[in-house]
């Protein structure tokens, strides 16, 4: 465990010193945070509260704490060093070293996610506690709820990174990364709950997509610090995730393995 | 100890003729032709040795460095580094070598040196003061100390190549891979990375394979070349029988006294004359070096004399000429 231990250290400590864009991010975050949340109180103003599968509130501070923890949830940030070093070869150098390369890049991708993470969420949080009630951020439902709303969301981060492995599998064949990771960008925002809370979608739809990897990432931790996923189903999402956890890092470890025995490093 | 046998392997290329029309043929009908990389590649390298793996451009080296590192998997045949197959014991492998690929850089590219150190340090498992003894040693061979703080962004391409050496050695390998640590350096850099490649083979016995184009790096380091040319072994022995094979007399330069032009002996020919100075060539395998001397001598007041030997430059290049590259 130790040099991915070290890898991730690294990495954090590293991405800690890109102030400006962590500042660029959280102004970005807080606007859109408010975009997010007027426009459902807007709706929210108009409908009867009978109609809509969310109270109020509990939008709100889901909407806040997406927006906190963007970075460590956000489908359309991958790792470029990672998609060049395998456009580009580089990825010969990396197999120099004696570490298992699937590990190796979570470790690495997990550690950037965390610190960008770790440089924003705290002003977004703010902004979103001094908001009045119903657009605000509430304190969580109880002590419990905050515990596995915490775990949860570490969970799914990893959901996410292991999925994101796929497409970084994916790229030692197609060679471009533009194709599979534009398709991916959109999956991961429209069935993770980034865009709408999944509740919001036909009944259909949601009881397919709360099955689907992408509920791991951003419907089951943020629901579940609102109060809105809770008892047994919430036990079921977090089965669930863990489920996909453990299957989507065997899956992509292996699928690692067989394509790196194809490697190919063009030029020199 | 280093054992290939019957390495081959083949990359597939897809070709097209240039042009909008012939594009448009290929996306519905791709022609793939199979170029053969690498056939029937065999030798064995001794521990501590240092062996020069010279060929032109396309010629199947680095193919054979990244097999020998692990990275591509051959299709045919079987390679033993100190008693493992590389390509399907990689991480025990890589553990016990160390790779400079002269055009990629293995550093974190936007962290200090001194962190990317650590770090390796940590990915080899070895200990901290471990670590930290061995650069020692390699900061005071290659100068380290001030670059260790520098992001390696920020260091030229001498400094950079420097810190590369020391981080593919930094676990104290048994096998050094270098494939053309050289390149484009400049004079001062080339020699300091020479010398430094010498003194680690002398103190730590490292084996060490070189590829390269800089014939002065060969014949600065190694003692035994192997040559490959369109993915096939062509020669393997030591420099110094290559040498002697290859290497001519090419001319003799004679600067003598007096105004008038003399006249050569038999078997000489004036390439150059100027007044005081005269470059003569003559068949080194019929007159001697002593008697062609001799021979000048007699001819005119000798005041200096100077002989051009074949460079090892010209001397690949004959060898290249010799096996149709």
């Amino acid at each position: 465990m130790r040099p991915y231990a070290a890898l991730f250290r690294i990495r954090f400590v590293h991405s800690l010193q890109y102030r400006a864009a962590a500042l660029a991010g959280c102004a970005t975050q807080v606007a859109f945070g408010f975009i997010y949340v007027l426009v459902f109180y807007a709706f929210y103003k108009e409908g009867h509260s009978a109609d809509f599968p969310m109270e109020m509130r509990a939008v709100a501070s889901y909407t806040w704490l997406n927006q906190a923890f963007l970075a460590l949830s956000a489908g359309w940030t991958f790792d470029r060093q990672i998609l060049d070093s395998i456009r580009t070869g580089s990825v010969a150098t990396e197999l120099c070293r004696p570490v298992n390369m699937y590990a190796f890049w979570f470790a690495k991708s997990y550690a950037t996610r965390l610190a960008g993470a770790t440089l924003r969420f705290l002003p977004v949080l703010a902004v979103g506690v001094l908001l009045p009630d119903p657009i605000g951020l509430s304190a969580p439902v109880s002590w419990e709820a905050f515990c596995l709303f915490v775990l949860t969301l570490f969970i799914g981060a990893g959901v996410m990174i292991a999925m994101m492995m796929l497409v970084y599998n994916t790229v030692f064949y197609t060679v471009s990364s533009a194709g599979v990771t534009s398709i991916a960008m959109v999956a991961f925002e429209f069935f993770s709950g980034h865009l709408v809370p999944l509740p919001f979608f036909p009944d259909t739809l949601y009881k397919i997509c709360s099955y689907l990897p992408f509920a791991s990432i951003t419907n089951v931790p943020y629901r579940i610090y609102a109060g809105d996923l809770a008892g047994t189903e919430m036990a079921h999402a977090i089965g669930l995730q863990l489920f996909w956890l453990v299957s989507l890092v065997v899956v992509g470890a292996i699928w690692n393995k067989r394509v790196l025995r194809r490697v190919t490093a063009n030029g020199g | 100890m280093i054992t290939l046998s019957g390495i081959s392997k083949e990359f597939r290329v897809y070709r097209r003729d240039a042009g909008f029309k012939n594009a448009i043929r290929s996306f519905v009908h791709r022609k793939v032709t199979i170029v053969p990389a690498l056939t029937d590649i065999s030798f064995s390298i001794g521990d501590g040795e240092m062996v020069g793996y010279i060929g032109p451009n396309g010629a199947g080296k680095s193919t054979t460095i990244k097999i020998m590192c692990g990275i591509l998997t051959p299709d045919k045949g079987s390679c033993v580094i100190n008693g493992r197959t590389p390509w399907l014991e990689r991480q025990a492998h890589v553990g016990e070598i160390g790779v400079v690929f002269g055009q990629r850089s293995q550093l974190w590219w936007d962290i200090p040196v001194g962190d990317s150190m650590a770090l390796l340090g940590d990915i080899y498992g070895m200990s901290k003061p471990a670590v930290r003894d061995s650069l020692d040693e390699l900061s005071q061979i290659l100068e380290l100390e001030d670059l260790l703080k520098t992001p390696t962004r920020q260091l030229s391409l001498g400094q950079r190549m420097r810190c590369e050496i020391a981080a593919a050695l930094l676990h104290r390998p048994k096998t050094l891979f270098l494939d053309e640590p050289t390149i484009g350096l400049d004079a001062v850099s080339k020699l300091a990375v020479r010398a430094f490649i010498k003194k680690i083979n002398a103190e730590r016995g490292t084996t060490v394979i070189l590829t390269t184009h800089d014939m002065q790096d060969i014949d600065a380091l190694t003692e035994r070349i192997l040559l490959i040319g369109k993915g096939r072994l062509l020669l393997d022995g030591r420099l110094s029988e290559i040498k002697q094979r290859y290497v001519r007399v090419k001319s003799l330069v004679a600067y003598y006294s007096g105004a008038e032009i003399p006249t050569l002996p038999e078997g000489f020919t004036a390439v150059a004359s100027q007044p005081g100075r005269i470059e003569v060539a003559f068949d080194s395998d019929a007159i001697p070096l002593p008697a062609a001397i001799r021979l000048l001598s007699e001819r005119m007041v000798l005041t200096d004399l100077s002989v051009n030997e074949t460079t090892v430059d010209d001397m690949v290049v004959s060898l290249y000429e010799d096996m149709r590259l």
